[in-house]
């Protein structure tokens, strides 16, 4: 698997921003166990646009960033962002509808993160953490706050794409965001 | 605040910790973090206190310095401690309406507070004391059994140590492009979501810019130097496991051993 020098680089720094962010972006919506840190996806969604394997590993560098400022179970929760980032960047290689892409990697953002947390809960006894709320409450919050959360942050990824695709045409080629354009 | 944060950052020496083995120390890292995660009373703690000081007293690194890298963290850390604080059960201490301090409250918050702290001090030693170079040779040969499925570990060792050198960089970036919005009256922490949203922006566009910028100069600079990944790259001195790593490697496990044995001795369980 061969990848390029500039691909690395961008990944690389993607990654960097992925961990950084948790630590500086003041606003964080928290009900717990829910928590979300705004702008905090914006990396991966744009390492999409370089490759699967860029968007997977900046993924995983986001949940070094999370594990560094809001503990293992947000780590746990980012870490699994690899299945929506893999799909999302697969989609976009395949030239996809922008808003078939928005929806699906929403879809399974939001399925990854409940398993995980319903993992987290069943597996390490910590149902108390849940404080006297049902697990389907605890499920409809991280749904709805998770699509939300994910919208948000894609919408913020398309102002920041647009200066990216004019610096940087090769690796962000300009996309349509109407729907009659879009391929 | 955001100069204060040393994550990521290399402090050179030549100590014992520092002569280690890159890969070795990543072990013990991954160790380290497992024993922490492990640990379950505050006896296994001050095992774990004394192990780190010991570290750092070897390492020449300055305390102050370690701790510089915690207090940005501290409001989440008080923050989680505060979350955790009325969400057990137990003896209560004092009520409030459906808020209850209890006994097991204060000391589960305590021992999170005492988890988080250890948790980015063993991080920070390990980044402290290895530079960029030895950190990617040390990733990369902690991945080699995967490199003979297909995956190119050359390249994900040198994405991660590109991104750890990055941090500090991009962090003091953050740090002036916030200034500068703040000094033309940008207010990142009061309105409504959309308006703080919107008010992320001028933040992010520059610091995306200029991180793709960068991108765009670090490639260039690495392919002018002939870089061409991984295949039938050599190193001029390739590392080696020597007797101090084993060294290392046996007081390790002594101490893993150590804090793992204090969970049975159930003096302050949670």
């Amino acid at each position: 698997m061969k990848i390029k020098t500039k691909d690395l680089v961008a990944t690389a720094l993607l990654t960097s921003i992925a961990i950084i962010i948790p630590l500086f972006v003041p606003f964080k919506v928290t009900i717990p166990p829910f928590s979300a840190t705004l702008a905090s996806h914006v990396p991966l969604i744009l390492a999409m646009y370089i490759g699967p394997l860029s968007a997977i590993f900046v993924s995983l560098g986001s949940a070094l960033g999370f594990l560094a400022s809001l503990g293992p179970v947000v780590a746990a929760r980012a870490a699994m962002h690899v299945f929506f980032v893999a799909a999302g960047a697969y989609m976009i290689r395949k030239n996809a509808n922008i808003y078939l892409t928005i929806v699906v990697t929403a879809i399974l953002h939001t399925l990854s993160d409940m398993l995980i947390v319903y993992l987290l809960f069943a597996f390490f006894g910590q149902a108390k953490i849940l404080n006297n709320n049902s697990m389907a409450y605890v499920q409809y919050i991280i749904a709805v706050g998770t699509t939300l959360h994910h919208l948000m942050d894609y919408a913020i990824a398309a102002l920041i794409y647009l200066p990216l695709s004019k610096q940087s045409p090769k690796a962000f080629p300009p996309i349509s965001f109407r729907i009659k354009n879009s391929k | 605040m955001l100069k204060d944060i040393t994550l990521g950052q290399y402090f050179p020496g030549n100590s014992f910790i520092h002569k280690l083995d890159a890969m070795m120390k990543l072990i013990f890292s991954i160790l380290f973090l497992a024993v922490v995660f492990m640990v379950n009373n505050f006896l296994g703690y001050g095992v774990i206190a004394v192990f780190t000081a010991l570290v750092i007293y070897i390492s020449k690194v300055p305390f102050r310095f370690v701790l510089k890298g915690i207090k940005p963290l501290w409001i989440f850390i008080l923050f989680t401690a505060a979350l955790n604080l009325f969400m057990k059960d137990g003896q209560v201490l004092w009520q409030w309406g459906a808020l209850r301090l209890t006994r097991e409250g204060i000391i589960f918050s305590v021992f999170m507070i005492f988890r988080i702290v250890f948790l980015i001090m063993g991080t920070s030693m390990l980044t402290y004391t290895t530079s960029p170079i030895e950190l990617t040779d040390g990733i990369e040969r902690l991945l080699t059994p995967f490199g003979k499925m297909g995956m190119p570990t050359h390249e994900l060792a040198m994405m991660m140590s590109i991104a750890l050198r990055f941090v500090p960089t991009l962090l003091e970036e953050t740090d002036k492009i916030m200034k500068a919005q703040a000094a033309r009256g940008a207010d990142f922490t009061s309105g409504s979501l959309i308006k703080r949203a919107k008010a992320l922006l001028p933040l992010l566009v520059p610091l995306f810019i200029s991180a793709f910028r960068r991108a765009d100069e670090l490639a260039i600079a690495m392919e002018s130097r002939c870089y061409r990944g991984g295949e039938g790259r050599t190193k001029l001195n390739p590392s080696k496991i020597g007797a101090n790593d084993f060294i290392g490697l046996f007081i390790v496990m002594v101490f893993a051993a150590l804090v793992v044995s204090t969970n049975f001795v159930g003096w302050q369980g949670i």
